[in-house]
């Protein structure tokens, strides 16, 4: 397993004390202080046993035992209150190391290459790197509390080993055997199980995907409707005899385990007492010393296995913290050379622009264009034609994989990302509302820092005003149900203004709109069309649409057609053309021409 | 959320329930579960008994007649059974381990059919979703109820048997040992109920800050989002939401925390204090009243593996309270009442000329101010095509809602054929009406299943409507056709249809349900304009015979439709054709100006 060698492991393991010692340095004290105690605590319930029979056998008195007992007392609780103390007060450094290092995941999600989140490779890893962080018991935790629990259970094991061993060593032998034995099958029958990861993963997922989408109540209207309980339900049957097919094989493959461990406890059991009675008979033992003896017998054996088992738990938990290492730690750094260009006018130029997803097909062929500063350009066509990769390649959400493209003078690939992205207010036809307030929502700041005033100008000339002024707590207002369970739900008309508040907000100098009102009636279309206007004065503008109704107020249209700029004019200039645009136009033109002819 | 509330959803009483429904579940539908859970139990609890009575065996053959035949036949004995509990108890566990996994996936399925199956209402009821996410929380945490029953379950059977059989030697000890293992024992369990008093007060202080920052770290990873968070920059504002959740959630369980970690401190202290009190006890009474050494050797080591078990036992029964009540939402969830009305007659066999009429129709959603229909009339006639339209929130959507009946109306009546709705059973109703909703879903399995619903299909049916889409021509571009998977969430080899071809299946998968009344909500949203003038020439054809209503913010659409109703603030203001209404002053002509201005 390449997670296991030497220079990954040292990785790993710096990773994960890395966090402990930048997040929670208390860590490192409890951890000595549970070892100590959990080291030193199996010898009292060893000794006292010895230490009493011992005294009885003599037919003492009874002081010296009560002396004794009284010792100890003192040590036994003071070495469990260590260690209890110890792990308590760990597992909540433990889960505040792990929710620090997760924020660092979640603040990577929303920072990484926005082509990563199309990739499925990466969203492979972030979906295995996110499991380190899902629970106590798993990942990043589960790791550190192996390495926590284990290391004063290896010490008492020593303390043990050594004294079996001067009761004779075969017998540490034979118990070490057995527990290596049963180690090696107990990694047999995983081998077996992770031969068929793959069966077991192709499951796992149609099992996500079947509960989940059961559970998505928007598949309620659906389901009912088309009475697809029986369907889905019989899938579910199917998976879950699949399920326990796949179960009932991983389990077989544990009988041999069972078996030799169960032949190892007889046999250790026969031996130690055969043993033990055999040097008593030969007058080398004392009575006191058998009680001693296989108590310790049984302490050895049973902390032993509870050590293998943690030891081969390792390995699964250290490969998650591996992908989320590797996810969060990526090898590619940033360079940037040039500072974000400045002005309230930019101008772009596309030069022979080609853009192709990894390893699929060409979807944007040699595309040049020239927007000049102010320009209000329409990009239209139909469905796939390449206008939302366009939009997305001038906003560097995507990197063109030929040519080049410059933002008002400044070769984009040169600007660090976080500048660049700077430049752009943009407008979707899906508009993303968060559970935060209004005023967080526009600004997509923290309350503290968001500029009150300014918020309220912005929802006055998107429209939206008088209804958030209506809303118990105005702009303080949380959106949505997730948070606050009587949130406001917005209607689409409005999560548009919402985002139009938000492109208001930003005011930054280049304006992107991809099909805003794609969802909207026809009245409220018509309202968000002027106030788009303000929002783009000024400014340099790209409007994509396929409704050809929007190109009017642009200076310039062009049409894209299999990824190409097929035409490119102004309205008129592409209707005496009379080409694609113009046909375009006609079909959906149609309707309403006839209604002015005739009225 | 309330306090209050959780409080009884997180009580005894609640708890109880849910122990019930899951020991229902496991005895109607599981029993060899509830077998291999005891079996195994059995095994591991007689474990400890060959612990405490072979020592004391041979220890008395030894200080009496060291007969070596003896010897050898105890040793035997003790590692043979020993050897024996183990295979035995190992292999039931294996089994037992299994039928959990089954366990845990049969819940998860009654879940699903929950879901699927119970009125409509509630699945927009934001408490209900609540109760799934609770619950989705609280097996997150414990592993819900197969986590309860298998892990906390497990430990605490074993400890009970050897609790029972060890008692049996406590109780011959002398008053005084008794008195100081049942004094020991007191202040253990007294540490165990104040911690998991505490726990509970954690638990209830947490109160929503678990969802909540579910919420905000869903939000990170649902790469709906990621354009916007980029472009806007929003990665400040989420992390910083899910710090003040989490920092939140810490201060209010500091407290909490502290009284549990004293808790077990002292209870770890006690456990030692214990054992060594319990040698301390025996040995004065050793002493005093005189007790072999094989007595003394059987008796403690039976008191501490009495005690232990017992704190074993009530440290899992606590874990196993625990858990079962963290998914006490599963329970109430799956005891949620029908809430609409149900009527037992047929369908009315006579089609009547007003097929469906809407009678003063009003209805407010449950938690809103404002009613969104208001004294709503309309009629639909047999095999007509209307045209709905009006403003987003004019209540267009609602309507068909109430028409499907996934809620009932407040005050008025719908009629079917001249019968009250109310009166009919829902399945039977349903067959009526084919729909495609603005957001409809397709499944991640075959083509053909998706556009049947169902498994099995009809084939001349299926291959009329395939033809009538052109998805014939779509799906004969992959090599398994209409076999091939919508979407590769299911099934990897899967394909990702696009928008418009997705919106196609939609429209299939309501033709091929050929009920008379064909409802379309924005069926040409995802379409472009060449795609939509295309469905739309054909939209005569594809509803021939039936009665279609279209809703549809695109006014070309009433083009084709007999009678347009404009909805305005929840109620029919406008009615009659295109031609009529586009000259009279109103809403329509408004919509339809504000539309048209950029094309003359």
């Amino acid at each position: 397993m390449k997670q296991c060698d030497g220079g990954t492991l040292r990785k790993n393991l710096g990773f994960l004390l890395g966090a402990c010692a930048r997040y929670d340095r208390k860590a490192f004290g409890l951890f000595a202080m549970y070892t100590v105690g959990c080291a030193l605590q199996p010898l009292v319930s060893v000794f006292l046993p010895k230490v009493m029979v011992a005294g009885l056998e003599k037919g003492g008195a009874l002081q010296p035992l009560m002396i004794w007992a009284t010792g100890f007392a003192v040590c036994g609780m003071l070495l469990a209150a260590m260690q209890s103390y110890g792990q308590n007060m760990f597992l909540l450094s433990a889960i505040n190391v792990r929710m620090r290092v997760a924020e660092e995941l979640y603040v990577q999600l929303m920072t990484m290459d926005f082509q990563d989140t199309e990739n499925p490779d990466v969203l492979r890893r972030v979906e295995l790197g996110s499991e380190a962080f899902w629970g106590n018991q798993i990942g990043f935790e589960g790791v550190l509390h192996i390495l926590f629990d284990n290391t004063g259970v290896v010490l008492s094991l020593l303390a043990l080993s050594t004294m079996l061993s001067i009761l004779h060593p075969l017998i540490v032998a034979l118990i070490l055997l057995g527990a290596a034995l049963s180690f090696w099958l107990s990694r047999r029958a995983r081998a077996f199980e992770d031969a068929r990861q793959e069966d077991q993963a192709e499951l796992n997922r149609k099992w996500d995907y079947l509960s989940r989408t059961a559970q998505d109540f928007s598949y309620g209207k659906d389901v009912r409707l088309y009475r697809m309980q029986n369907w889905v339900l019989n899938k579910y049957a199917q998976l879950m005899r699949a399920h326990d097919r796949l179960v009932r094989s991983f389990k077989r493959a544990h009988v041999p385990r069972v078996l030799t461990e169960g032949l190892f406890t007889l046999l250790r059991e026969g031996v130690v007492y055969g043993y033990l009675i055999y040097l008593f008979l030969q007058g080398r033992l004392m009575l006191s010393d058998f009680a001693m003896y296989f108590a310790a017998v049984a302490s050895f054996s049973a902390q032993l296995n509870l050590l293998l088992g943690e030891v081969a738990r390792l390995p699964v938990e250290l490969r998650k913290v591996d992908h989320a290492r590797r996810f969060m730690q990526p090898e590619k750094k940033e360079i940037s050379t040039q500072p974000a260009p400045q002005g309230d006018t930019l101008g772009v130029e596309l030069d022979h622009v080609s853009f192709s997803y990894p390893g699929g097909r060409e979807v944007l062929h040699d595309v040049s264009l020239s927007i000049r500063p102010g320009e209000k350009l329409a990009v239209v066509g139909l469905n796939g034609a390449g206008k939302t990769t366009l939009v997305k390649l001038l906003t560097r959400l995507y990197e063109p994989t030929g040519g080049s493209i410059a933002v008002g003078g400044v070769p984009a690939a040169q600007v660090e990302k976080k500048e660049y992205f700077r430049l752009f207010s943009a407008l979707f036809q899906e508009v993303r509302v968060f559970a935060v307030s209004v005023a967080e929502n526009v600004a997509l700041q923290p309350a503290d820092t968001l500029d009150r005033a300014r918020v309220e100008r912005c929802l006055r000339l998107a429209g939206l005003w008088d209804k958030i002024e209506s809303l118990p707590g105005g702009m303080d207002a949380v959106l949505l149900k997730n948070v606050d369970l009587y949130g406001t739900e917005l209607s689409g008309g409005q999560n548009q203004r919402l985002a139009l508040a938000r492109a208001l907000y930003k005011d930054a100098p280049l304006v992107v709109l991809d099909e805003p009102t794609a969802a909207l009636d026809p009245l409220a279309e018509a309202d968000l069309y002027e106030r788009f206007a303000r929002l783009v004065e000024g400014r340099t503008a790209v409007f994509i649409s396929h409704r050809l109704s929007s190109t009017r107020f642009c200076d310039r249209i062009i049409l894209m057609e299999d990824g190409r700029i097929a035409e490119m004019g102004t309205h008129d200039e592409l209707m005496a053309l009379d080409g694609r645009y113009a046909q375009l136009f006609r079909v959906q033109a149609q309707y309403y021409q006839e209604e002015a002819r005739k009225g | 959320m309330s306090v209050e509330m959780d409080k009884k959803r997180f009580g005894f009483a609640a708890t109880a329930r849910t122990f019930g429904y899951a020991l229902g579940v496991i005895v109607r539908r599981q029993p060899l579960y509830l077998c291999f859970l005891l079996g195994a139990g059995l095994c591991k609890g007689l474990q400890p008994f060959i612990a405490v009575l072979l020592p004391k065996l041979v220890l008395e053959e030894l200080s009496g007649a060291k007969d070596p035949a003896r010897l050898l036949m105890l040793v035997l004995t003790a590692a043979g059974l020993s050897g024996l509990l183990y295979w035995l108890g190992g292999l039931l566990e294996l089994r037992r381990d299994r039928e959990n996994e089954k366990f845990d996936k049969l819940i998860e399925r009654l879940l699903a059919q929950k879901t699927l199956t119970m009125d409509f209402p509630h699945l927009e009821n934001p408490e209900v979703l609540t109760l799934i996410q609770q619950y989705r929380q609280g097996r997150m945490t414990n592993g819900g109820l197969s986590g309860a029953f298998g892990w906390a379950l497990t430990s605490a059977l074993p400890s009970l048997i050897t609790m029972a059989g060890m008692a049996y030697l406590v109780l011959q000890l002398n008053v005084w040992v008794q008195l100081s293992i049942l004094l020991t024992t007191t202040a253990t369990l007294w540490t165990l109920y104040v911690s998991m008093d505490a726990n509970n007060q954690m638990m209830l202080s947490c109160g929503d800050a678990n969802r909540i920052s579910s919420y905000f770290v869903s939000v990170t990873s649902d790469f709906a989002n990621a354009k916007d968070l980029r472009l806007y920059q929003g990665e400040k504002l989420i992390s910083s939401r899910i710090r003040g959740t989490v920092e939140d959630m810490f201060r209010a369980q500091s407290k909490g925390y502290r009284i549990c970690t004293q808790c077990n401190v002292a209870r770890a202290m006690l456990l030692q204090l214990q054992m060594v009190g319990i040698y301390a006890a025996l040995t004065v009474q050793a002493v005093r009243n005189g007790m072999s050494v094989a007595d003394y050797v059987m008796y403690t080591a039976a008191a501490v593996s009495f005690t232990n078990a017992l704190i074993t036992a009530a440290v899992a029964a606590v874990n196993f309270y625990g858990a079962i009540r963290l998914v006490n939402p599963l329970s109430e969830y799956m005891h949620l009442p029908a809430v609409l009305k149900q009527g037992a007659e047929p369908v009315p066999a006579r089609q009547m000329e007003d097929a469906l009429v809407f009678e003063n129709v009003s209805f407010t959603y449950p938690r809103a101010d404002a009613p969104v229909l208001r004294h709503l009339n309309l009629t639909l006639k047999k095999g007509e095509r209307l045209a709905v339209v009006g403003e987003n929130g004019a209540g267009k959507t609602t309507m068909i809602k109430l028409m499907l009946r996934l809620y009932d109306p407040d005050e008025g009546r719908i009629l079917l054929n001249g019968r009250n709705v109310t009166t009919m059973t829902l399945d039977e109703y349903l067959e009526q009406f084919a729909v495609v909703f603005q957001d409809f879903k397709l499944l991640a399995f075959s083509v053909r299943e998706n556009l049947c619903a169902d498994e099995e299909c009809e084939r001349q049916r299926l291959d009329a409507v395939l033809k009538k889409l052109g998805l014939d021509e779509t799906l004969s571009q992959y090599e398994r056709g209409e076999d091939t998977s919508v979407y590769k969430l299911f099934d990897e080899k899967g394909v990702e249809f696009s928008g418009g071809e997705r919106q196609k299946m939609a429209i299939a998968r309501a033709l091929y349900k050929d009920s008379p009344i064909v409802i379309m909500d924005e069926p040409t949203a995802a379409l472009d304009p060449i795609a939509e003038e295309e469905i739309y020439r054909h939209m005569g054809g594809l509803v021939q015979g039936k009665t279609a209503v279209f809703i549809s913010h695109r006014l070309s659409s009433c083009k084709f439709c007999d009678r347009v109703a404009v909805f305005e603030n929840g109620r029919v203001t406008q009615c009659g054709p295109h031609e009529q209404l586009v000259h009279q002053d109103g809403l329509y002509r408004r919509m339809f100006e504000a539309q048209a201005q950029y094309y003359v």
